[in-house]
């Protein structure tokens, strides 16, 4: 009501017709009611609007093909129910790929998150030219992802990459990175961590600049360690980014593609090595959907990828929230 | 004030979704139509050489746009945009070796036949223009571009340094098989140390795998066969004992690791189909003319060679048909051997005194229209099952793990075949 009346044109003009004013001004108290509760759903609905198509609704479609024998350009070709998954389970293939993103999970991701704390905590010191430093560490993220490994996958080319070169003037044998799994694993994680190192250390500072400069000045007075600082006092502070980041960064990986796809330059068509020595999960996805054309199989594949995406992030967010709380 | 604003903002965010949703709906096709002006895309998965080609085609057919994209992994794309029936360009071109796989549905592109193409006025190879070819001939699914005539690129300095020939005719007679090919390395790796004999197996083994009646799946019935196929075996085990008796360099084919292989000297031969002239002096470079040369390759044969196809979605189906016939009629053809080296499908060409004579500076004035043409013509054609390029790669990966030292050459093909089978849904 009181809203009602500091409305231009609400006021005075309408008084002077008695008899319609009651009738006019509830069809305005109503629209206004109207206005205060279902305006903010509208301005909200976007969201929801393009989560529904662009998310929600081909999730269920997936999972509504998962079931079929589909193939990707005559689409159905029968109900099969479960046996997409049956085959999954027993799909060695699979189980590999499983494997292998969790290594690149652990070695690349696991790596990059302590590397970026480690960065944010150098930062985060008073430095001379500190704008510089924190642009530069956020540059190797900004460069296109096919370029950065691409490059990579020059250095670490068999008879012409500069890493065995180095290697060989040590007096080390040249190592042909592609053609293990102990080999190309770390490699693909060095093109990972390259990437995105920078990128999780900027939000680490950004969590770690609101953190009270009175709790670092009592400590360093109490005669604590920058080290001892670092761990007791800056990371659990910022425990929430740090969540944040760990979730994210592991529903990333769970999907990592294009560094390994692009570090196999033999042309092996996403098998990931001439054994799928680093065939992840996401390239086992693009054989079966894009190469033999099974859009059945490559559904269920992305459904099981789905689900355990959601059971890590779960599992993660609670072992971080214990981790982080424990000082 | 506030009711105004809030006014304001409903009426902006509800604009502001329709434009998402339009600009959602809208891309796609990217032929057009405006002031009477016609743009066809011709989308290919490698550079065909056709860019002049559009230039003159654009001026003596006004009216006439064309638009030229390419995209390395076009299939993948292509069944994207066929499955949703929207987004393909008005004429595609895929490798012989991808075709097979969008034989299934051909409906979805338009049968030529009914735009009166057939293999009557101005024909390809009767085999080549078969294969783009469904329903027993009656579905015309794709016109044929050029031929891979088989032949071997070899470096004459490196060949002088092993004492062997260097005459194309001579280096020829030196490998009338694939085992004396393998022979006549053994040889050259006693004399030179630096420099392996031949880049790769995995080109060597497509190369011999092209010389066959059947590879992977049986001509009858498109059932899978390599696991009893004698002939694929002994094809594999040779290459793959290449890799034994480091007759092989092991510089992966199409990498950056093998143009510089090329470049620098250290690989002494590849496997080239008339098609990859072009690709290896383009990656070895202007400073080694005249230091390769080329010569037949042991038992003949073709590699590779595309089609042209023109998916049902076109809005423009006479002109995109007209013009892909063009482009692969033997008059632009012609031209296209004399100015890239692409090895013609039609005989006429291929049988012209012209081509015939014609000899590649770059490659020590090598006879090339003569060593390719006499290649296809001693071929038999190759039956390929629509798996065919599934089924390829296990086979590729097998001689990987060979020359990588994690495999037997037996071993490697046993795994093959297993990991084939279940490609092939066995």
């Amino acid at each position: 009501m009181t809203v009602t009346e500091t409305r231009p044109g609400t006021g005075a003009p309408m008084a002077p017709v008695p008899g319609r004013h009651h009738r006019r001004g509830g069809w305005r108290t109503r629209l206004t009611r109207f206005d205060l509760r279902y305006t903010p759903y509208v301005l909200i609905a976007p969201f929801f609007v393009i989560f529904g198509v662009f998310a929600a609704y081909p999730l269920l479609y997936t999972g509504w093909i998962s079931f079929h024998k589909w193939a990707i350009i005559e689409g159905d070709q029968g109900w099969t129910g479960l046996h997409n998954y049956q085959l999954l389970f027993q799909d060695s293939y699979f189980w590999n790929a499983l494997l292998n993103t969790t290594l690149l999970l652990v070695f690349g991701t696991g790596v990059q998150l302590l590397l970026a704390l480690w960065l944010a905590g150098i930062l985060n010191r008073k430095l001379s030219g500190s704008a510089v430093w924190r642009a530069g560490v956020v540059l190797p993220h900004i460069v296109s992802v096919v370029a950065v490994s691409l490059v990579f996958a020059q250095l670490y080319g068999f008879h012409t990459g500069i890493i065995n070169d180095v290697l060989s003037l040590a007096g080390i044998d040249r190592i042909d990175w592609q053609a293990s799994r102990w080999t190309a694993i770390p490699a693909v994680s060095t093109i990972i961590i390259w990437r995105w190192a920078g990128y999780y250390a900027l939000i680490f500072l950004a969590a770690m600049q609101g953190v009270p400069r009175e709790l670092h000045e009592a400590a360093m007075l109490d005669g604590a360690s920058h080290r001892r600082i670092f761990w007791s006092i800056t990371v659990p502070s910022i425990r929430p980014t740090v969540i944040f980041s760990v979730v994210m960064s592991t529903i990333g990986a769970m999907q990592t593609f294009t560094e390994p796809q692009l570090f196999d330059t033999q042309g092996t068509e996403g098998t990931g090595g001439s054994d799928r020595q680093f065939q992840t999960l996401m390239m086992y996805l693009y054989e079966k959907g894009f190469r033999e054309f099974n859009a059945g199989y490559a559904a269920t594949l992305a459904w099981v990828m789905f689900l355990l995406i959601a059971v890590l992030s779960g599992i993660n967010y609670a072992l971080s929230r214990r981790i982080a709380s424990k000082d | 004030m506030k009711y105004q604003a809030s006014q304001g903002i409903r009426v902006a965010v509800g604009a502001a979704v329709i434009a998402l949703m339009a600009s959602g709906c809208g891309g796609g096709s990217s032929d057009s139509a405006d002031g009477g002006t016609i743009t066809l895309t011709v989308t290919t998965h490698v550079d065909y050489g056709y860019r002049d080609l559009y230039k003159e085609y654009e001026k003596s057919h006004p009216g006439i746009k064309i638009k030229e994209v390419l995209i390395d992994d076009l299939p993948k794309k292509l069944v994207t945009q066929l499955a949703a029936n929207r987004g393909a360009s008005d004429v595609v071109g895929l490798g012989d070796d991808i075709i097979g796989k969008f034989k299934p549905s051909h409906q979805r592109f338009l049968n030529l036949a009914d735009y009166g193409v057939d293999n009557t006025s101005d024909p390809w190879v009767q085999w080549a223009y078969d294969y783009g070819t469904v329903d027993g001939g009656k579905y015309v699914l794709g016109m044929r571009t050029d031929l891979g005539g088989l032949g071997i690129c070899y470096r004459t300095d490196l060949f002088k340094q092993a004492g062997l020939p260097t005459d194309p005719e001579k280096v020829a007679a030196l490998w009338p098989t694939w085992d004396k090919f393998t022979e006549t390395g053994e040889k050259f790796s006693a004399k030179v140390k630096n420099a392996s004999f031949t880049a790769n197996t995995g080109d060597v083994w497509v190369g011999m795998g092209n010389q066959l009646k059947e590879t992977f799946f049986a001509e009858s019935d498109d059932s899978f066969i390599a696991d009893k196929n004698s002939d694929l075996k002994t094809d594999f085990l040779t290459a793959a004992n290449m890799s034994v008796k480091k007759v092989s360099g092991g510089y992966p084919p199409f990498t950056p690791e093998m143009a510089n292989a090329l470049k620098t000297g250290k690989a002494a031969t590849a496997v080239c189909p008339a098609w990859k002239l072009d690709r290896t002096k383009e990656a070895s470079g202007a400073a080694n003319a005249g230091k390769w040369s080329v010569a037949a390759a042991p038992q003949g044969g073709n590699w590779g060679g595309s089609y042209l196809l023109v998916p049902k979605q076109t809005k423009h189906p006479k002109e995109a048909v007209a013009l892909a016939r063009w482009l692969t009629s033997s008059k632009v053809q012609k031209q296209l051997f004399l100015s890239k080296g692409y090895l013609s499908s039609h005989p006429s060409v291929y049988n012209d005194p012209q081509v015939q004579a014609k000899k590649d500076a770059y490659f020590s004035n090598a006879p090339t229209g003569k060593i390719f043409a006499e290649a296809v013509d001693a071929m038999q054609p190759l039956y390929r099952g629509t798996k065919d390029s599934d089924v390829a790669t296990a086979f590729m990966n097998a001689l990987l793990r060979v020359e990588q030292g994690k495999q037997k050459p037996e071993d490697a093909w046993n795994q093959a075949v297993s990991d084939a089978k279940k490609v092939a849904g066995e």
